[in-house]
């Protein structure tokens, strides 16, 4: 059986790549199982969605534990210290992944010794990874990845997109840009069945005092520690040479995200600003440029 | 003092006597004498306590919890569809560890709506985290709220208590009943005061949190299953100080005429002194036969009543309840008790009876018996739960049914 | 009596609610939380009915400094009034110092003020319960994804009330959540727009003043359920009230001011047009005859204040 392990954000198209593959693979001939993971986490948040693919019927359910491929639709989740996927893959893992930097750099950057393949969609819209087209481009390239042909890659999106509603001619744009990403992911590594065994013994809870076991939290305002910088790819520089200290950014900021300096300047937060670009859009004296964050 | 006193007014007693500081109120049959005297009190000063009535049992419930968190002793009471409307919150202010006591008065549950007792309501509670002490007298349910305050508010414990008496046969029965004074409760039961989770603006929290992570909500929840075991042991510690205090011991268990008894019936609350009075009578038969009654619900006390029964020829569990499509709710439950005990008894056979209040004659008791003996002598006892419905009953319904305009219906 | 809040800048610089939630991107619900609890400071409980803002806090994370609540969907409000009657009870009987009180404000969406909540709104309301409630109104069931709830507005299409031939999005109109609540005749009960937060930080200063409840509806723009971009959310809630769609208003014991007024109001469609949920009814074609229903929803309303 083949795990594949989408991880994007949401808004991206991630639960849509994943039935892409997964109707896909049914018309070959597959038996397949897709899942989306719904939880709390919204709009920019990471997110995933799992595509089980296998000859035989399946005996397994839930999220993937063991990814025969681990698909990554926006590099900047690396980032991320609580949602990194590179922390869920094993060894022989091939690891697909959208990014500007090389298969060497990469490696290097992360200290991954596993197969990769690495794909470049900024080539084809600087801005797709705020778009929800990232979906059907990471769609077609894990189809690439795990050979199968576009001929299926087509039916299935013709399938899937008219099923939320998308006209034809968005549809004929999605598979024009489909057959592009396709033709650009170098094939190379073969994905292969991961075993998903690891040994756990079982352990046996003691009554632990209800100051400790009751579902509270004593560490009021701890969710700083848990930064969610990483959900957009842009964010907020200020000009200070213009900025006139109007406060505006501060005030609208969900996300108090702003704070000032000694001198009454607005400094963001890097790691709790979430790209939103409120303050951009209702700086009066449009001092506030969005730039795409890893280039920062 | 010793006084004659209904259910409705042993709990409204025994709350004022607790010094009980919030009670949050809505009013259904046939519970709301026990809000009408406990608000008469406050309104006439005999009592110290805030009364509010909510717009609703879900939002009462709601409230108590959230008053119980914020540091002051908490009452509520329901009854029948009112604990099922506040149901949703029954295992929220269990999951808050908020130690309140809710009386419910049992009463069996629509459709068809009714007055009288059954157990389904109280039992659909089971689940939810709350530990359940049910009581038989009037003297019973007094005691229990008391000892209830003790074992909620123990760190052992930290979960909510529902006390159960039944409607109509408590809760509006008036018998003899002593009512200890103040002072000595008061050495039993001190001040309520938290250890965690109180509101307020020195200890700031996030109560009631959401869980994402499955493992995570796996260990809350079964806490909360270790803290409802410890209730066992806390509560016979309660009982031992209650006995020196005030005299009269509570097991987990009750029992009557048990030792020697060959074939045991087992029931719950009221209807248990009716059973005591048929276990009398067929004793004057030279029947060898004795009463088990299960006090503590929840946590149920499994090996207590595994050693209670052991070596019993036939056992009969009466369940006032009904579990449709299963039978009686708990039948099973001794039936998982009893299972790997070495001398476990050799029949266990489910009634079904009481539902809605209906008496248990006489000669059902007598048919329970001779179903037991014959069943033990054969080997071969019944799969299915057996109503307890005797001809008259059904000839009284026969009769309704004609009347409603269902024509004459043969049984 | 004089404000405190003269300008924007007056605005506390203490932030109640720190960053790290997993609110979307430009939740016009978290900048009002944002406010609120600025101007409530600290010393504030937030009682949070089940919603988008219930996962403000999920463990082990929250953002809160003061305490906070999650209850279930129906019954917040009865959670603040057995903490408010506890405080009371404990602060009578010097069990707790003066210090030790709390502010306690109910926080809920639409669906729940609206509807499942409801009742033990109006049961805390005519207690005269001493708390806020802030209704964060985003239109809809937001936080299962964006279906009709009893305040979507007319004509707009959500998860549940698709727009088809048949229907324009929803049939119903949104329900007027203002005029129930001032039926129960409260001290307090006012309309407020994250684009207007000074008028928003006037309002919550006067009610601070006053002892019962002290209520307000909040106009929320929600980035994924209005189909809107995330950096538009307080243009479109300018734009609200710049086209009578969402009139900022209080009422005191009962008495109705209109806080913010424009002579000149721009035409509905200008906000109509900015969002998803609305595009039914300019693509394919114009739906001329429900865009003009609702500019004389509007006019129909404000024809009746100005009068």
């Amino acid at each position: 059986m083949i795990n594949v392990s989408l991880h994007g954000r949401g808004g991206q198209g991630i639960k849509t790549a994943s039935h892409i593959i997964g109707t896909a693979a049914f018309l070959s001939g597959s038996y397949v199982q897709d899942q989306p993971l719904y939880g709390a986490e919204r709009r920019g948040a990471p997110i995933s969605a799992y595509v089980r693919i296998s000859r035989q019927p399946i005996l397994e359910r839930g999220t993937i534990e063991n990814p025969s491929l681990q698909v990554i639709s926006d590099d900047s989740l690396l980032e991320s210290a609580a949602d990194n996927p590179l922390e869920k893959i094993r060894e022989s893992t091939v690891v697909l992944i959208n990014t500007s930097l090389t298969k060497s750099d990469l490696a290097s950057k992360y200290s991954l010794k596993n197969p990769l393949i690495v794909f470049d969609l900024a080539k084809f819209d600087p801005e797709i990874i705020s778009r929800p087209t990232l979906g059907i481009a990471v769609a077609a390239a894990t189809c690439r990845t795990l050979e199968m042909d576009f001929d299926l890659v087509r039916q299935s999106m013709i399938k899937e997109l008219s099923g939320i509603h998308l006209d034809k001619d968005d549809i004929a744009m999605s598979i024009d840009l489909a057959k592009r990403v396709y033709d650009m992911v170098t094939h190379g590594e073969t994905v292969m069945e991961v075993s998903g065994i690891r040994e756990s013994g079982i352990f046996e809870m003691k009554f632990h005092n209800p100051a400790v076991s009751t579902c509270s939290i004593t560490a009021t305002g701890n969710s700083m520690l848990r930064e969610r910088g990483r959900w957009s790819g842009f964010q907020p520089i200020i000009d200070y040479e213009r900025c006139t200290k109007c406060m505006i950014c501060y005030v609208y900021c969900p996300d108090s995200a702003y704070t000032f300096d000694s001198k009454g300047y607005p400094v963001v937060n890097y790691d709790a600003c979430k790209g939103c670009n409120i303050c951009q859009t209702e700086c009066p004296v449009k001092v506030i440029t969005l730039v795409k964050r890893n280039k920062t | 003092m010793r006084e004659l006193l209904t259910g409705n007014g042993a709990v409204a007693a025994a709350v004022r006597l607790c010094n009980v500081e919030y009670i949050p109120a809505y009013p259904i049959t046939p519970q709301t004498e026990i809000i009408e005297t406990l608000s008469r009190w406050i309104s006439e000063k005999t009592m110290n306590a805030r009364f509010v009535t909510y717009d609703s049992e879900h939002s009462m419930v709601t409230g108590a919890g959230a008053a119980s968190l914020t540091g002051v002793r908490t009452f509520t009471a329901t009854s029948s569809q009112g604990l099922l409307y506040a149901f949703e919150m029954l295992y929220n202010v269990a999951g808050w560890r908020a130690p309140i006591v809710l009386a419910n008065v049992s009463r069996a549950l629509a459709a068809p709506i009714t007055l009288e007792p059954d157990h389904n309501d109280v039992l659909a509670a089971r689940d939810s985290g709350f530990v359940q002490i049910h009581a038989e007298t009037c003297q019973e349910v007094l005691d229990s709220v008391i000892m209830a305050y003790r074992i909620a508010e123990d760190d052992r414990v930290r979960l909510p208590v529902i006390v159960n008496l039944d409607g109509f046969y408590l809760s509006y029965t008036r018998e003899p009943v002593d009512v200890p004074e103040g002072q000595e409760v008061s050495k039993f039961l001190p001040e309520y005061k938290p250890t965690f989770g109180y509101l307020n603006a020195r200890n700031p929290v996030s109560m009631g949190v959401s869980v994402l992570d499955s493992s995570a909500y796996s260990y809350f929840k079964y806490q909360m299953h270790l803290a409802s075991l410890n209730a066992m042991g806390v509560h016979d510690q309660v009982s031992a100080e209650f006995e020196r205090i005030f005299g009269r011991k509570y097991d987990v268990t009750d029992e009557y005429m048990l030792d020697d008894a060959d074939y045991v019936v087992v029931m719950t609350n009221s209807f248990a002194t009716m059973g005591k009075s048929a276990i009398t009578r067929l004793r004057t038969e030279g029947k060898k036969v004795g009463l088990l009654r299960i006090r503590m619900v929840r946590p149920f006390p499994k090996q207590a009543i595994a050693k209670k029964l052991a070596g019993k020829k036939g056992v009969a569990v009466i369940d006032q309840n009904i579990s449709v499509g299963s039978g009686g709710i708990l039948y099973p439950e001794l039936a998982g008790a009893l299972y790997h005990t070495e001398e476990r008894p050799k029949v266990l056979i489910s009634f079904v009876g009481g539902l809605g209040g209906k008496k248990i004659s006489f000669s059902e008791f007598r048919h329970i018996v001779s179903t037991l003996e014959g069943a033990a002598r054969e080997g071969t006892p019944q799969a299915q739960s057996v109503l307890l419905f005797t001809e008259d009953n059904w000839m009284k319904v026969r009769e309704m049914l004609k009347i409603a305009g269902k024509g004459d219906v043969n049984g | 009596m004089a404000s405190r809040y003269g300008t924007l800048r007056d605005i506390p610089l203490e932030e109640e609610v720190v960053p790290g939630t997993m609110l979307c991107a430009g939740c016009g619900g978290a900048l009002l939380v944002r406010i609120f609890e600025k101007m409530l400071g600290p010393g504030a409980i937030t009682i949070n009915a089940a919603g988008c803002m219930s996962l403000l806090s999920v463990f082990p994370y929250t953002p809160f400094k003061s305490s906070w609540f999650y209850i279930a969907m129906a019954s917040a409000p009865a959670a603040a009034q057995g903490v408010r009657d506890a405080l009371d009870i404990l602060i009578d009987r010097k069990r707790i110092e003066r210090e030790d009180d709390l502010k306690v404000l109910v926080l809920t969406g639409d669906g729940a003020a609206s509807g499942i909540g409801l009742q033990a709104t109006s049961g805390a309301i005519h207690r005269g319960l001493d708390f806020y409630y802030l209704a964060y109104d985003n239109e809809g069931y937001s936080n299962t994804g964006f279906q009709a709830s009893e305040s979507s507005p007319f004509a707009s299409s959500t998860k549940t009330t698709p727009p088809t031939d048949l229907a324009e999005g929803s049939i119903l109109q949104k329900k007027d959540l203002f005029e129930i609540w001032r039926a129960h005749k409260p001290p307090y009960v006012a309309t407020i727009s994250p684009a207007y937060i000074g008028d928003m930080m006037h309002k919550i200063e006067k009610a601070g003043r006053m002892s019962g409840p002290k209520l307000f509806i909040a106009h929320s723009p929600c980035p994924p359920g209005w189909g809107i971009d995330s950096d538009k959310v307080i243009r479109i809630a300018r734009l609200a009230v710049e086209t009578g769609i969402w009139p900022l208003k209080e009422a005191i014991n009962g008495e109705v001011t209109h806080t913010i007024i424009h002579k000149k109001r721009r035409p509905v469609e200008e906000y109509l047009g900015t969002q998803e949920r609305f595009a039914h009814l300019f693509r394919p074609a114009r739906n001329e005859r429900i865009i003009r229903q609702m500019q004389q929803n509007t006019d129909d309303y404000w024809n009746a204040v100005l009068k």
